[in-house]
């Protein structure tokens, strides 16, 4: 029955699970949307970094993009975070600008982690947006297409999360067209109340993903919807 | 030490007066009972096997007042089935785990000690946490599975004897505030064995394991057996003692040899030779999972571990927490080990990473240009009313997945938890992958204090939160106040030694307050020398 021989020593950890929260801070979030997600955001590090066997495999990191795109929470340890930062809103809604940032950031982050001697799953991009892209669509779809190009080993997998003005059309392009990975707030859904539902079920995401990473299969549960279905997880090496 | 605690074995739930909701898992819920605020009450979505509960509530009673004592000291033994209207088992009650069993962060919430918080490095879990936790190898460490082994012991002693079948990180709460101490929860999934370790009552009650911390000779899907706990005894035993995670359950399941390198300060760990690893060894094995050492052989040698890294006082309070306590006989390995796994400790060196908090800049925004927003769309059409989300449906953009549709106005997506920041945690729901550890989801308040809880001890040196903040801003508060105090006994001296208007007299005042000044130093200096150093340098 054996085969193989291996050592396990103190220094081994479980791989790492990446996770990407791309949040749209433009303009229109402005109000009761950015206040919600400022009050919702601790509560995110309550219960991921707070739990020492969550945080243990989960790194996070939060990306805002208007006009710009900005890792306002470079991907970490929630646990070592002193406290996640506020955001706020004003500008435009370019998708260009965050497709192209996590293109740069992920790949960046890759290498540090192997350096540390971390190994990676697929990471995860959490896509939230309340509106259409401002900029041009060739502009953000050929950003889309280089992040999602298959021959790009760390292209990370996308979960999209629409309210507000968000187009469903878009939002499925931004998810390379796969059904069931984009997820729209209901019309006339009040930004106040979608927000932090779909923050704590972000967090119920996160958290069960960990689950799966001890499981020794890995996996990118989605939060707890009809036709939803956990997406296993490769390791990236 | 807590008594007994003193229920019927059987109450009535249209008797009970329940309290707030404390937790949320897969098999039921748990709540407070304001009347019985050290007692918990776990309902279930489905009856629960009404005998099998009965066994285990009168299961104290068929063994030895020591050994009941020690189980109803060391675990949320069931101390009541609560029977429905119809008399099924609606659910059960149990001790609610004691104040000490939770760490307290420094960000001032206290959640349950689970052995997550042990099984890393102390000084992330320093740095992350503010809790200043025991060193690898150290007698604190091996004094709380010795208080695990016997616990476990006290459980395969009684006839029938009982397997709990998931020790994992959240069932297993540990203390070092008066002690080591343990306290083992979720304890109504325990099963009883008979002598011929046949799992007695019908067995079909499905059993999760937690992933990482299960027994790989159980199959998946299969339910633990009476040798399970011996498996996790010395998992964990080797990730508490060592502080690290020693991930082998995935790699033992593929049928490969497991070699365990164990970093050892110099001492008795650092014995290939050591009782304890011919035990850990014996324990982890796929090959003879029968004759993996019981409980009650680790007790000689686990003892002797103590003495020898000069934690035999912790041995003493662990028994008397537990009750009980006589040296326990160390027998002599029988066979040879297994073939595949061995322990090989070697000496500990640095861990190789350092780790420090990451303060990202408190505000951030999008950049100032004018207004923008975003264009008038369509949005999705959707079930009126309401909110929730739908799955865009591929090729029917604008429509939500016929499925959510039904969603209405129930908000589709589950919250953690409604118990507050402190206590949302991986409470999964039914089915999910978090959901595996049954029952109580780890991250509630189950050991935040039962109100108006009894005075507890000054917590530990151990446990101490917010120890590794700077200390340099206390300090220079404790200088700006003795220079004010300094200031102002001078300037009361002075108007005290010299009449207002006199020149002469305020310059005799002020030489007269440096020269005392200049003693006061002299003979600090003097006291620190004469005094102070000795006793230092002793």
């Amino acid at each position: 029955m054996t085969s193989t021989e291996t050592n396990v020593s103190v220094e081994e950890r479980y791989s790492v699970f990446p996770f990407y929260i791309c949040l749209d801070v433009s303009a229109s979030m402005s109000g009761p949307p950015i206040e919600s997600v400022n009050q919702q955001m601790p509560l995110l590090r309550a219960s991921v970094g707070e739990d020492p066997a969550v945080a243990e495999v989960i790194r996070l990191g939060i990306i805002t993009f208007s006009d710009v795109a900005r890792s306002v929470l470079p991907l970490c340890d929630l646990s070592l975070v002193e406290a996640v930062p506020e955001v706020s809103a004003q500008g435009r809604t370019s998708y260009a600008a965050v497709f192209d940032h996590l293109r740069h950031v992920i790949e960046e982050d890759y290498s540090k982690s192997r350096a540390a001697g971390d190994r990676w799953y697929r990471p995860a991009v959490i896509f939230i947006s309340d509106g259409r892209p401002t900029d041009d669509p060739q502009r953000w779809r050929s950003a889309l297409d280089r992040l999602l190009d298959p021959g790009w080993k760390r292209r990370p997998n996308i979960l999209a999360f629409g309210f507000g003005e968000a187009d469903a059309e878009v939002l499925t392009t931004v998810t390379s067209g796969r059904p069931n990975r984009a997820f729209i707030a209901v019309e006339g859904s009040e930004p106040a109340k979608v927000v932090p539902e779909l923050l704590a079920g972000l967090i119920q995401s996160i958290v069960s993903s960990s689950a799966s990473v001890y499981d020794g299969a890995a996996q990118l549960v989605p939060p707890d919807l009809p036709s939803m279905h956990a997406i296993p997880v490769d390791h990236l090496d | 030490m807590p008594g007994p605690v003193a229920a019927p074995s059987v109450v009535r739930l249209e008797d009970l007066r329940v309290g707030d909701l404390l937790a949320e898992g897969g098999e039921g819920r748990v709540h407070l009972l304001p009347r019985q605020p050290h007692l918990l009450l776990k309902s279930y979505r489905q009856p629960a096997d009404r005998s099998h509960l009965d066994g285990l509530v009168a299961w104290p009673d068929r063994v030895t007042a020591e050994r009941a004592g020690l189980v109803r000291t060391a675990s949320s033994w069931p101390c009541s089935v609560v029977a429905g209207p119809g008399g099924q088992a609606a659910g059960m009650l149990m001790p609610r785990a004691p104040r000490r069993f939770s760490v307290r962060h420094k960000d001032g919430h206290s959640r349950l000690a689970s052995l997550s918080y042990l099984t890393a490095d102390p000084q992330h879990r320093a740095v992350a946490y503010g809790l200043i936790l025991p060193p690898p190898a150290s007698a604190e460490r091996v004094g709380l599975v010795y208080a695990l082994a016997r616990l476990l012991a006290a459980f395969e002693a009684g006839d029938p004897a009982v397997g709990h079948g998931d020790l994992s990180t959240k069932n297993v709460l540990w203390s070092l505030q008066r002690g080591p101490e343990i306290f083992v929860i979720d304890c109504d999934n325990c099963d009883l064995y008979g002598p011929d370790q046949e799992v007695k009552g019908t067995g079909l009650r499905r059993r999760a394991m937690t992933p990482n911390w299960n027994d790989p000779a159980v199959a998946r899907g299969e339910n633990p057996t009476a040798m399970t706990d011996r498996y996790s005894l010395a998992l964990i035993f080797l990730r508490i003692v060592g502080a690290a995670n020693f991930p082998i359950q995935t790699r033992q399941r593929g049928g490969d040899r497991v070699e365990i390198r164990f970093p050892a300060p110099a001492g008795p760990l650092l014995e290939a030779g050591a009782p304890v690893w011919d035990l850990c060894a014996r324990a982890l094995t796929l090959r003879e999972v029968g004759a993996r050492p019981a409980a009650s052989d680790w007790l000689g040698p686990l003892e002797g571990l103590l003495d020898d890294l000069g934690g035999a006082d912790l041995m003493r309070s662990v028994w008397a927490a537990q009750g009980g306590g006589a040296p326990s006989p160390t027998r002599p390995p029988s066979g040879s080990p297994p073939a595949d796994v061995a322990i090989i400790p070697e000496p500990a060196a640095h861990r190789g990473r350092s780790w420090s908090r990451v303060s990202p800049a408190p505000r951030f925004g999008g950049s100032p240009v004018g207004a923008g927003g975003s264009s008038v769309a369509a949005g999705s059409s959707a079930a009126p009313g309401g909110f929730g989300y739908a799955t865009v449906a591929l090729g029917r953009p604008n429509r939500p997945h016929p499925a959510s549709a039904q969603q209405g106005a129930a908000p589709v997506w589950v919250r953690p938890s409604s118990i507050g920041p402190a206590g949302a945690g991986p409470g999964a729901g039914p089915g999910r992958p978090g959901g595996a550890s049954a029952g109580l989801p780890s991250g509630s308040s189950m050991g935040a204090p039962p109100g108006g809880a009894p005075g507890s001890k000054p917590p530990s040196p151990w446990l101490s939160s917010g120890a590794t903040a700077p200390i340099w801003p206390e300090v220079r508060e404790q200088l700006v106040r003795f220079l004010h105090w300094w200031v102002g006994l001078h300037r009361a001296l002075l108007a005290a030694l010299a009449p207002r208007g006199r020149r002469s007299g305020r310059i005799r005042a002020v030489v007269f307050c440096l020269a005392i000044d200049f003693m006061v130093v002299v003979l600090a200096g003097a006291a620190i020398g004469l005094v102070v150093s000795p006793i230092i340098v002793g």
